[in-house]
């Protein structure tokens, strides 16, 4: 089980990650865009981060930025259903290089969802504890 | 008697010179009534002031003696020939010498004649030089220069023939054919002969249209045309056509045709194949406008694969409560991909106002500002993009969809980020603004569909840095599939579809160009007035409580041509309990207040309009009604230039709010 804090500025997404992470037994906190992100990372450091690109505010690629700057740890999930004449492939591409661990591209089945939080979390024993 | 005899001799001999001069007299006439017959024969002075003609003259020319004597030699001139040439003529016959030659001349119908001509300076008796005047004989020679050229244009129609398989025919100056082609009689299905009895201008066809058109074409001498022309059948066929002056020197066009029927045909069937690729173009636009919105329907496509799949996970382990929500949220998101559909159905429709035809009105500072937020993020950093409000946000609004808005603004704006993109520096400053646009000037028209364009707007403003439309391109950037963009990068569909929305939206577009320093765009669209005066009007109602007073008796004259205002301002002044009446325009004003000029209490007329302005139409009333109280209704501009008559009279800087005038009425009645 872990914490994992979900930022997406669509709400039924949220509800959809939150619902499938839930039954998964995990803990998840919702932000529906960058800074109440940010506002909730601060407030208590999740296990993991599953971030959407195209948020208001601050987007996807400013929070990875921003949180690696401090904590290199905390493995991220981008996902991303592609912008403005932009491939999703490309935003994942990209954002592979800021050192994110996986990356999620939409429309994404729950299974994909698990495994990638599976991946990206450090250890089994660290969700043991 | 020698004497006698010699006087005799003498006399004898007198009266034989005498009877010699009297045969040569005699001679004289007799050759003088020849050279009548055959020749033309005129005397001008020194300046070419016509002092002596003869009936032959008069014949070929259709001028009576009386309007040819005292009128100058050169006004029957058919213009063929060169300066050079009657330069040359008067330089020789100045300088005492005699000329003789060729010239082509008008009759008083308009016909050229030619005449073979002599020339010659007459001397005073006993004296070979200051000769005082000029004259001339000539001959009709017009038949034998018909035949010569027709001869000319026979050999040269056949090297042309020979040359090309262009069509070719000569025709005269008022458009009587001279000659024909074989081509062109193949081509046309009449004979030669037929052709040669008939004029082009009687024929089916596009010249048909008139001898203006005729004319047009002879001005343009040498540009090519395409025209329509009919066969003897009447089956049309289209030629390229080429009109220049013979060099026959005698006002005779030359006609080259070439058939383009087939090219035509296959043009347009090229442009069908053309309006295919743009559709493609058009689906590609949608495709691009979809990956846009691909971000959108992945996030839907996410939620209803989920909470699908979640829902039969519940519905599986008989969890019905949990699985319900799920189905509702596959609901939701299948709503808004319909939304979304509908969006993008809007982006490719034809006719935009019709996607949605109850229209509401865009606060369009709101969605400006949105659009330009938006659009920041794709831009470089290198340019900035800035956005200017004159606008008061809250009242101000237009009817367009905000879709359509959208679509416009997003399209200029990418066009402004090329502009500045491909300018020297590579950066530069985007400025969007909004403001109220009172056009008064009358050399104001809109870019694209020319109409001239008056009143007060709201302005959308687009400008840039960058680096300006060609003068020549600009009349061209709001058709279908123009682009100076490289190939790949731009369909040439943006600014029509723009044009095609603004003016949907009863709006217009004024572009400001100079090249090397930018461009702007001004989209003008009609204030929404009912919307911008909601706030008012609301302000209004709750004030008619307060003033339940013995002023709200007054009746009230609205002049303006405008209905719009006029319905406005009717509903705001009954708002606060005035009688209203209003007009439309301001004679049917001027005529109600003349038949009772005390009905009305207050006029409040806008100063533009047609038949009678706003100024005098106060004049007039007040001549009638010194006391009367008068609100003109005037844009910033205008307002500082009038001396206003005496009396209770004001005017109003646009635009015009009823609370003022309300506040101005309770002041200045009684």
């Amino acid at each position: 089980m872990a914490n994992i804090l979900v930022l997406d500025d669509d709400i039924q997404i949220c509800n959809l990650i939150k619902m499938i992470l839930t039954i998964n037994r995990h803990q998840v906190r919702i932000a529906h865009d960058g800074i109440e992100g940010l506002k909730l990372y601060r407030q208590q450091k999740p296990d993991l981060v599953i971030t959407d690109v195209m948020m208001p505010h601050k987007n996807g690629i400013q929070i990875v930025i921003e949180l690696k700057k401090h904590d290199k740890e905390t493995p991220i999930i981008v996902m991303s259903g592609g912008r403005r004449a932009i491939t999703a492939d490309f935003n994942l591409e990209s954002v592979k290089l800021l050192g994110v661990h996986d990356t999620l591209k939409k429309p994404f089945t729950d299974e994909q969802l698990l495994d990638a939080i599976k991946t990206a979390l450090p250890s089994p024993r660290v969700l043991a504890k | 008697m020698k004497n006698v005899k010699e006087k005799r001799t003498l006399l004898h001999a007198k009266l034989t010179a005498s009877n010699k001069k009297l045969e040569a007299a005699n001679l004289g006439l007799d050759l003088v009534n020849v050279l009548n017959k055959a020749a033309l024969v005129y005397e001008t002075d020194l300046n070419g002031r016509i002092i002596f003609v003869n009936n032959q003259f008069s014949r070929l020319s259709g001028y009576s003696k009386k309007e040819l004597i005292g009128s100058n030699v050169n006004f029957t001139n058919s213009k063929i020939h060169s300066d050079d040439f009657f330069f040359h003529l008067w330089k020789t016959i100045k300088a005492g010498n005699t000329w003789s030659g060729e010239i082509c001349n008008h009759n008083k119908e308009g016909e050229t004649y030619w005449i073979q001509i002599t020339i010659l300076p007459i001397f005073p008796e006993n004296s070979e030089v200051n000769h005082y005047k000029y004259a001339a004989i000539g001959f009709d020679i017009t038949e034998r220069k018909k035949l010569e050229s027709a001869l000319q244009s026979r050999a040269l129609l056949h090297k042309v023939e020979i040359e090309t398989t262009d069509v070719f025919c000569r025709i005269s100056n008022s458009g009587n054919f001279l000659d024909v082609s074989n081509g062109y009689c193949q081509l046309s299905g009449y004979s030669r002969e037929e052709l040669l009895a008939m004029n082009i201008l009687n024929m089916k066809g596009s010249l048909s249209l008139g001898l203006q058109q005729f004319s047009q074409l002879v001005q343009e001498n040498g540009k090519t045309f395409e025209i329509e022309l009919y066969r003897k059948d009447y089956s049309k066929w289209l030629a390229e056509m080429t009109v220049s002056y013979s060099n026959l020197n005698d006002g005779s066009l030359f006609i080259f045709l070439h058939d383009i029927t087939e090219k035509v045909e296959m043009q347009q069937r090229d442009k069908v194949l053309c309006e295919q690729i743009a559709h493609m173009q058009k689906m590609d636009d949608i495709g691009q406008m979809t990956s846009c919105i691909a971000h959108d329907f992945n996030n839907l496509l996410t939620i209803i694969l989920g909470f699908t799949k979640l829902g039969i996970h519940f519905n599986q382990q008989n969890d019905t409560e949990s699985a319900i929500p799920c189905l509702e949220n596959v609901q939701v998101a299948a709503n808004r991909a319909v939304d979304l559909v509908k969006k993008m159905l809007v982006f490719c429709r034809e006719d935009i106002a019709q996607a949605d035809k109850a229209i509401n009105p865009a606060k369009i500072v709101e969605e400006v500002a949105g659009i330009s937020d938006l659009l920041r993020a794709g831009i470089s950093t290198e340019i900035s993009l800035q956005l200017i409000n004159m606008l008061n946000p809250e009242s101000s609004s237009i009817l367009i969809d905000p879709t359509a808005l959208h679509q416009i603004m997003t399209n200029l704006i990418v066009n402004a980020r090329d502009a500045v993109e491909s300018s020297p520096h590579k950066s530069g400053l985007i400025m969007v603004s909004l403001f109220h646009d009172l056009v008064t000037n009358n050399d104001t028209f809109c870019s694209c569909c020319r109409k001239k364009l008056e009143g007060n707007f709201i302005s959308i403003g687009i400008s840039d840095t960058g680096t300006g439309i060609r003068i020549d391109q600009i009349e061209h950037i709001f058709d279908s599939f123009f682009t100076t963009k490289e190939v790949g990068k731009g369909t040439g569909l943006g600014l029509s579809v723009v044009s095609r929305i603004v003016h949907d939206a009863k709006g217009h577009i004024i572009v400001d160009s100079t090249r090397g320093v930018g461009t702007t765009f001004y989209l003008l669209f009609l204030p929404n007035w009912e919307k911008a005066h909601e706030n008012e009007i609301a302000l209004l109602a709750n004030k008619k409580n307060e003033n339940n007073t013995n002023l709200l008796n007054l009746n009230i004259c609205v002049v303006d041509n405008n209905d719009d205002i006029c319905a406005l301002f009717s509903k705001e002044l009954k708002l606060l309990g005035y009688a209203v009446e209003t007009f439309n325009n301001s004679l049917v004003a001027w005529e109600k207040f003349q038949n009772n000029p005390n009905y009305f209490d207050v006029i409040l007329t806008d100063y533009a309009m047609p038949y009678a302005t706003g100024l005098d139409l106060a004049k007039s009333m007040l001549i009638l009604r010194p006391e009367l109280l008068i609100f003109i209704c005037m844009g910033a501009k205008k307002l500082k230039r009038f001396d206003l008559p005496t009396g209770n009279i004001f005017l109003l800087e646009k635009p015009v709010f009823i609370a003022d005038v309300d506040e101005m009425i309770r002041k200045n009645v009684n």
